[in-house]
């Protein structure tokens, strides 16, 4: 297995004479969990068509299993990179099984195939009792998870067919309609259902959703990457006020002792004359 | 899913469809002298039971006919499926990319202004015009989406209304210089009719509706992904581009091929796909060969009408499948929409 899923240096994408991406290297390793995030406009979808191949650098590279993106035919790169898009229509009454087997549309297996991997990822993602469901009768919530099905089913390993080792899951949003709930569940689904060695980036809103379930973060402001690195030292007070201009305060989570971003109404003033917390108290971890 | 096996009434309906029209039209053949008349076809010698002249009909009008109306209904069913899936539009058809207005404008220059009459082409002259109309005009609106913008169905039916109406312009300059003979063709040529039915035509027509339509069936897979948006599908690791040229291709080809022998005939490709989807759900694997069915019986089930309401004359059976078809799509429409609204 290569040390690096993916590795993205000095990429920049220009468009309309704006810099929409500037400058961004960062690298992804094989199992790791990367969160993207930033405020709106600050070219964290722009980044996502760029590492998905959708749109081509103005400058820069992307690598994927040590190959230029380029380099892979599209047929290739589908077996390797999936991309979970914010909004997806489907004018036409699909059911969801069949939605979630357009995952494998393009690798031309036999339908036997597609069929096992189909029923496989409908398990592991808790669709069944909707399995036979039209799509386009479904909540906001049941379709985005049903494309979630669909992705998964795309990087699925597939009997008889060698699965490639460098795998990258690409989510835009992927909790944007759901639940409280179906939030964590499709996060922790997104890591484990994969296994071992498929690298996962996401571009989230909620910080506390990031931190998590990521391992490491990136903050995107104006195409830039104001602070990467491990979730316990980037996501701080300071870093996340003058990425996103609004006061919050970083306390420990209780449980998880990660950090836990709480946005405040009130002037950095008042809370900067709050006095320090008190040290936390300790809990046992959950088992 | 699995649904109810549509091809239990299918066929049967087809093969009614086919005895109907076997048995009806200007001069009435009875059973027993279908019967002789099939005998007769396999060499049998009949003549003591049977005029010849009904086994001339029979063999002759009848069955053409119900050939060409059986693939003509088989590939604009087809056609209209494939179309409304790539462009993603329930509203599409294949008059939408330019096929009908290039075979209409290329009939009547023939029509009115006797473009290439006299040369050997002859009897060919006419269904070669529209089928080469078609393909050009097919083509041009094709590259100018291209030119547009290349990954978008939008342009493509954007391309499509801005080429269409120009050809209708064309065809009104064509009109305005016609004599009234030549105008009542256009006119007739316009509400299409199956009256054109030879084994001669069919033998050319024929093969260049049937191989593009099993090309449609094996792009299946490809439609069902292009439903989701060509971006969609090129993340999905497909070849977008050449998927849709191979679509529009043999829809071009199929349909230009029908429009050659059969004139416009409207709605089939827009009303099929439809009363397909509500039968079978929208897997292209199932909904294409159940189109072909459903298109082959409805095209069957109008030229029966169209030959006997008013016979010995005959109606446009263009014409029936709008009276037929407008209010079947409106009620489907609106059915459709008032349950998704309630869902």
């Amino acid at each position: 297995m290569p040390e690096t899923l993916l590795e993205v240096s000095h990429l920049q994408y220009r468009a309309g004479g704006r810099l929409l991406v500037d400058g961004l290297s960062f690298t992804v390793a094989p199992g790791e969990r990367l969160a993207v995030v930033g405020p709106n406009g600050a070219g964290k979808s722009t980044l996502l068509k760029l590492l998905s191949g959708s749109l081509q650098p103005t400058s820069g590279e992307v690598r994927l299993g040590g190959r230029p993106l380029g380099a892979y035919s599209a047929h290739d790169l589908a077996a390797r990179r999936a991309v979970l898009s914010q909004s997806v229509q489907l004018p036409f009454p699909y059911t969801v099984a069949e939605v979630v087997a357009l995952g494998r549309a393009a690798f031309g297996e036999r339908p036997a195939t597609v069929r096992t991997v189909t029923e496989a990822v409908i398990a592991a993602v808790g669709l069944a009792p909707l399995a036979h469901r039209a799509y386009n009768r479904l909540s906001g919530g049941e379709q985005q998870r049903t494309h979630l099905a669909r992705v998964l089913a795309q990087l699925w390993p597939a009997p008889g067919r060698q699965t490639p080792a460098d795998r990258l899951l690409l989510l835009d949003e992927p909790t944007a309609s759901l639940d409280l709930s179906h939030q964590h569940r499709s996060l922790s689904l997104a890591q484990s259902a994969l296994g071992e060695g498929v690298g996962l980036l996401a571009v989230v809103h909620d910080l506390n959703l990031a931190t998590a379930y990521f391992d490491r973060i990136i903050f995107l402001k104006q195409g830039q990457c104001a602070a990467c690195g491990p979730i316990a030292e980037t996501v701080t007070r300071a870093t996340v006020e003058h990425v996103f201009e609004q006061p919050v305060l970083v306390r420990r989570h209780p449980v998880s002792g990660k950090p836990l971003v709480i946005p405040c109404a009130t002037s950095y003033e008042a809370l900067n004359a709050l006095p320090e917390p008190e040290p936390e108290p300790e809990f046992a971890p959950l088992p | 899913m699995r649904r109810p096996r549509v091809w239990q009434w299918l066929v049967p309906c087809l093969g009614l469809a086919v005895a109907v029209n076997l048995l009806t039209g200007a001069s009435r053949l009875s059973l027993a002298e279908v019967y002789y008349s099939l005998l007769a076809g396999f060499g049998v010698d009949v003549a003591e039971v049977l005029p010849a002249s009904k086994a001339v009909i029979f063999w002759h009008i009848r069955v053409p006919r119900i050939l060409l109306a059986g693939a003509v209904g088989a590939s604009l069913g087809m056609a209209g499926a494939a179309l409304q899936s790539l462009l993603r539009n329930p509203l599409a058809e294949p008059g939408l990319i330019g096929v009908s207005s290039g075979a209409a404008l290329f009939t009547v220059v023939v029509l009115v202004f006797g473009v290439g009459v006299g040369t050997t082409l002859g009897a060919f002259l006419l269904p070669l015009a529209a089928f080469v109309g078609s393909l050009i005009f097919t083509l041009i609106v094709f590259s100018l989406a291209r030119w547009l913008g290349q990954s978008s169905g939008v342009f493509l039916i954007l391309a499509g209304i801005g080429i269409t109406a120009l050809a209708e312009a064309l065809i009104g300059v064509a009109i305005f210089f016609s004599d009234d003979a030549s105008l009542r063709s256009f006119t007739f040529w316009r509400m299409g009719g199956l009256a054109g039915a030879t084994w001669l035509n069919l033998a050319v027509a024929v093969p260049l509706m049937v191989l593009p339509s099993l090309g449609l069936v094996r792009l299946a897979p490809k439609l069902d992904a292009l439903a989701l948006g060509e971006h969609e599908a090129h993340l999905l690791g497909l070849n977008v581009g050449r998927a849709k040229s191979a679509v529009i291709l043999c829809t071009a080809l199929a349909v230009g091929a029908a429009v050659s022998v059969s004139g416009l005939i409207v709605f089939v490709g827009l009303a099929v796909p439809h009363i397909v989807r509500l039968l079978v759900g929208a897997g292209q694997r199932r909904v294409l060969p159940v189109a072909a069915g459903v298109g082959a019986v409805l095209l069957l089930v109008a030229d029966a009408f169209a030959r006997t309401l008013v016979a010995p004359a005959e109606l446009p059976v263009g014409m029936l499948t709008a009276l037929l078809g407008a209010p079947m799509l409106l009620w489907i429409l609106t059915h459709d929409f008032r349950r998704t609204r309630h869902a």
